[in-house]
């Protein structure tokens, strides 16, 4: 019970630092998926990886930069179809 | 009639695009509302593409998928359409451009008919996640789909499309291909740009493919290969998939995954999986027992690896440049939290896990244990892939379940990509090739099995595949709700 609340504060709190709204009713259901889920992920501590290094991506990803040449872009008036916008300005809630 | 015969007679003159665009709008009029498949129809803009197609082939020119129709999966941009991934957070967002595989297939003169239906963010196994409703399965009305390509999977076996892209992450080709009798396929990771595609766990996920034949399958694949600028993890592969298509099978190693075809597979998919084996070997391939020891561990690694990309890439959607806008009253936390409130529940669930599985503390004990895992599961493969040129195993342990058999309980429905998510972590190429059917209860259900190749070489699994459907064994058709096979 203690480790339940315990995970339900700490979905709160990192809902909070994400900046996901969630309502009570989802926060413990996540919560309870939370110790579900790590328990089960667990399992993956039982290997010997030692000398494996990490994969986090299976092609060489190394950064291209390409030549600096100007190219066509998306023009401005098709980018502001999609967002709230005002003299020429993307709108954005105030910090 | 499949892609090869549309484009053969629109290019012939025999038959216009347009004649064929108003065909499949019809047929999408009259099932959609049943099946879910398509979100959005592009009615206006698939007849005027279909207008421009007809007017090029009469100036003489010959485009290998004139005339073309085919549906797009609601996480690909499509120019001029809406793109919500399955997501009330993005409701109202209209793509500004062509994602590079949609620039590509409609420069050959394919038709893009419309987006389809997928678990929100293309998380989940059965559609049953998307904000607009779940997908039916033509072939049985309480069955799932699977997904989470699953609006794709039912427009092509309901005859609502030719062909369809959708997204592979773990499975959501794959598996939705295996629940509804279709090829779908995996391609190797960098095969197909992904410039366009909205980001759920780049690592991992693919754009493929959805036909009724082969020879489709390879028609709308080829049309998209080849490296693109615009995705630095693109590249271009030798092969030629026409000539993959004419070799024979003989001489050929398959490996069946021992780990993935022993307990916990239903007896209707181990059945289907010998039949496919016999089949290969009475034309020549040699079959024997592969193993890849630890892939046990793929779908936690997986879960990890997922959510903790998810994480990150779905930091984007703020409402501010598109979607579900703020309502501008309170500060940035207060308006990000309102909009992102707006997501699911196991786009939360999968953002918030994806957190903690990085944050300080945890990170690798989850994601970096994760990590290095893949690179074991790689090793393995590789080992493997030495003794064999191909291998096969089950697309899913169970034939499609029932909508709501795996809603209550995350870990169950993640449980249907055991013998998916394994080929993701290691890049591979892999095809859900139909095999027959079962029946159970009086309803007909499909079957499948994955074929699985080295990475980059895709051109081995449309050999294999090509080999089975030319033998009678793998054959994919339209199917009428609920179940009548036409």
């Amino acid at each position: 019970m203690v480790e339940e609340n315990l995970d339900y504060l700490k979905v709160i709190e990192l809902a909070r630092q994400l900046r996901v709204g969630v309502t009570e009713e989802e926060a413990k259901i996540i919560a309870k998926d939370l110790s579900k889920v790590l328990e089960y992920v667990r399992r993956l501590g039982e290997l010997d990886l030692e000398g494996y290094e990490p994969t986090y991506s299976v092609t060489p990803a190394k950064s291209v930069l390409r030549d600096d040449v100007a190219e066509e872009n998306l023009p401005v008036e098709e980018v502001f179809v999609n967002a709230v916008g005002e003299k020429g300005f993307i709108k954005a809630p105030k910090i | 009639m499949g892609a090869s015969r549309i484009a053969s007679a629109v290019n012939a003159g025999e038959l216009s695009a347009k004649e064929v665009v108003t065909a499949y709008l019809e047929r999408i009029a009259e099932l959609n509302g049943k099946l879910n498949a398509y979100l959005h129809v592009n009615s206006t803009g698939a007849r005027r593409a279909a207008s421009s197609v007809d007017d090029l082939v009469v100036r003489g020119e010959k485009l290998n998928l004139a005339g073309v129709p085919v549906a797009v999966k609601d996480v690909i941009s499509v120019r001029g359409l809406p793109i919500t991934c399955g997501s009330r957070v993005l409701r109202g967002y209209v793509a500004p451009y062509d994602a590079t595989v949609v620039n590509r297939l409609k420069r050959a003169g394919a038709i893009v008919l419309g987006t389809t239906n997928t678990d929100e963010f293309a998380m989940g196994s059965s559609t049953e996640n998307s904000a607009y409703g779940a997908s039916r399965n033509p072939w049985a009305e309480d069955r799932v789909p699977g997904g989470s390509s699953g609006g794709s999977a039912v427009a092509v076996s309901g005859g609502m499309a030719t062909a369809a892209l959708g997204t592979d992450t773990g499975g959501s080709v794959r598996l939705p291909a295996c629940f509804t009798g279709l090829f779908g396929l995996k391609p190797s990771y960098g095969a197909l740009s992904r410039y366009g595609l909205v980001s759920y766990a780049n690592s991992l996920e693919q754009v493929g493919v959805f036909a009724r034949s082969v020879d489709d399958l390879a028609l709308v694949y080829s049309a998209m290969l080849g490296a693109d600028p615009k995705d630095g993890t693109t590249t271009n592969f030798s092969w030629s998939i026409r000539d993959a298509l004419s070799r024979g099978v003989e001489g050929l190693r398959l490996g069946v995954v021992v780990e993935m075809s022993g307990e916990g597979i239903h007896e209707a998919v181990s059945s289907a999986l010998s039949t496919t084996c016999k089949e290969l070997e009475r034309n020549g391939v040699s079959v024997g027992e592969a193993s890849i020891k630890h892939m046990g561990y793929s779908l936690e690694a997986y879960y990890l690896i997922a959510m903790s990309e998810a994480s990150s890439n779905l930091a984007r959607f703020d409402g501010v440049r598109y979607g579900e806008h703020p309502a501008f009253e309170g500060d940035w936390n207060e308006e990000y939290s309102r909009v992102r409130s707006l997501f699911g529940l196991e786009v939360k669930r999968r953002i918030i896990l994806g957190a903690f599985a990085l944050s300080a503390g945890y990170q690798e004990m989850y994601y970096g244990r994760a990590s290095r895992f893949r690179t074991l599961l790689i090793h393995e493969f590789r080992e493997a892939f030495k003794q064999f040129d191909v291998l096969i195993a089950p697309t899913s342990p169970t034939p499609p379940f029932r909508f709501g058999e795996k809603t209550q309980d995350p870990l169950t429905m993640y449980l249907s990509d055991v013998d998916t998510v394994p080929v993701n972590l290691a890049g591979l190429p892999a095809l859900n090739v139909p095999v027959g059917t079962f029946t159970t209860d009086g309803t007909t259900l499909p079957l499948g099995v994955q074929l699985i190749a080295p990475y980059g070489r895709d051109d081995l699994l449309f050999t294999v595949a090509s080999q089975l459907e030319r033998s009678g064994l793998s054959i994919a058709r339209v199917v009428e709700p609920w179940g009548r096979i036409v």
